[in-house]
């Protein structure tokens, strides 16, 4: 259940980057290679944000699959790692994508108080 | 009057600040570190108890390699007395019912260790295929170690950390003959997952393999020492 310690990460990025400012919006990414559990993700962002009082707005958990990259030029979500790529049938691949687990978009509110 | 700002994008599992800081740290060193991850009772250790005595008296007659170990179990400083009583420098973290470690508490570990006396230095990670793959700790390579008992399809199954990992070990080769174990299927699932890995099937316990497995870590390690030594490389 590592799924408690990410979501604390998470908690303790967003503090540090909202600094002091009311968080309105989330958008966390969860990559299928990071072993991240996107549902046990969202059970624990509410208990650990609840616990530490820390207030993460309205926030969104998007699964990113892997994504691998031909040898033959070919980019696809790659579902199941045992199989081959579509295009070419070959396995000379890498991955590009879906090994981490991100907070791709933070919106805080700004208050300017010379307007006020 | 209030405005609606977007921060920038926060990475949280890979790369991050204290991961980075742990390899500069190991780095600056001339010490190349792996972190090495499989299930509980696949080997790992029995594996660096071997590679530690391997490395120390090359057969070939090659330098010496020093490893120093961190070992990452739930509770005991079993492991890292094991590896002591190898003959290695190890420090022992305990997670306390975490799954796996974090570059925070490397860091904290890295304390306990003199660096400068290392040539190698192994995090063998909690017991486990899955949780430990994504988290960065500081390492240059990551290991997979799978032991023969597990099952030739454990690369299919679970095969995030196969797709992320530099080296595969497979370990336990001399129970084969009690194992209706396909050797080939588990390597040839691990290639198609990554074409890049290296696979190094060997048993700890009869030497089979290990030549190849110790030949992979000398070879890295010299490679990380000719690119920090390399001409034209910006000072830091």
């Amino acid at each position: 259940m590592h799924e408690l310690s990410v979501a604390a990460d998470i908690c303790r990025a967003v503090a540090e980057h909202a600094a002091g400012r009311p968080v309105e919006r989330l958008t966390i990414e969860v990559g299928a290679l990071s072993c991240v559990n996107p549902e046990a993700l969202d059970f624990a962002l509410d208990e650990v944000a609840e616990a530490e009082g820390v207030s993460l707005g309205q926030w969104t958990i998007e699964p990113v699959p892997a994504r691998a990259r031909c040898a033959c030029g070919h980019e696809y979500e790659a579902e199941n790692l045992v199989e081959p790529c579509p295009a070419c049938s070959g396995f000379d691949r890498e991955y590009v994508a879906g090994d981490t687990v991100l907070v791709r978009q933070l919106i805080v509110v700004e208050r300017n108080d010379e307007a006020d | 009057m209030t405005k609606r700002i977007e921060l920038e994008k926060i990475v949280i599992d890979k790369g991050d600040e204290i991961a980075l800081a742990n390899r500069r740290m190991i780095e600056e060193a001339g010490v190349l570190a792996l972190n090495l991850i499989g299930s509980p009772g696949c080997g790992k250790t029995t594996l660096l108890e071997h590679t530690i005595a391997a490395l120390a008296n090359p057969a070939d007659g090659s330098p010496p390699l020093r490893i120093g170990v961190i070992e990452g179990d739930v509770q005991t400083t079993l492991d890292r007395d094991r590896i002591r009583r190898a003959g290695a420098p190890a420090a022992q973290i305990e997670t306390d019912g975490a799954c796996r470690l974090d570059a925070a508490m490397v860091s904290r570990a890295l304390t306990e260790l003199d660096l400068d006396e290392l040539d190698l230095l192994v995090i063998e990670n909690v017991g486990n295929l899955i949780c430990p793959t994504g988290p960065k700790l500081g390492e240059h390579l990551k290991i997979a170690v799978l032991s023969t008992p597990e099952g030739d399809e454990k690369p299919a199954k679970y095969p995030a950390v196969f797709a992320l990992a530099d080296a595969a070990v497979f370990t336990k080769i001399d129970l084969l003959p009690h194992l209706t174990y396909d050797l080939d299927r588990a390597a040839g699932d691990c290639r198609k997952i990554n074409s890049r890995i290296r696979v190094f099937p060997l048993s700890s316990v009869t030497g089979d393999g290990m030549d190849d497995w110790t030949g992979y870590l000398r070879s890295a390690r010299a490679g990380l020492v000719a690119e920090h030594e390399a001409p034209g490389r910006p000072a830091s």
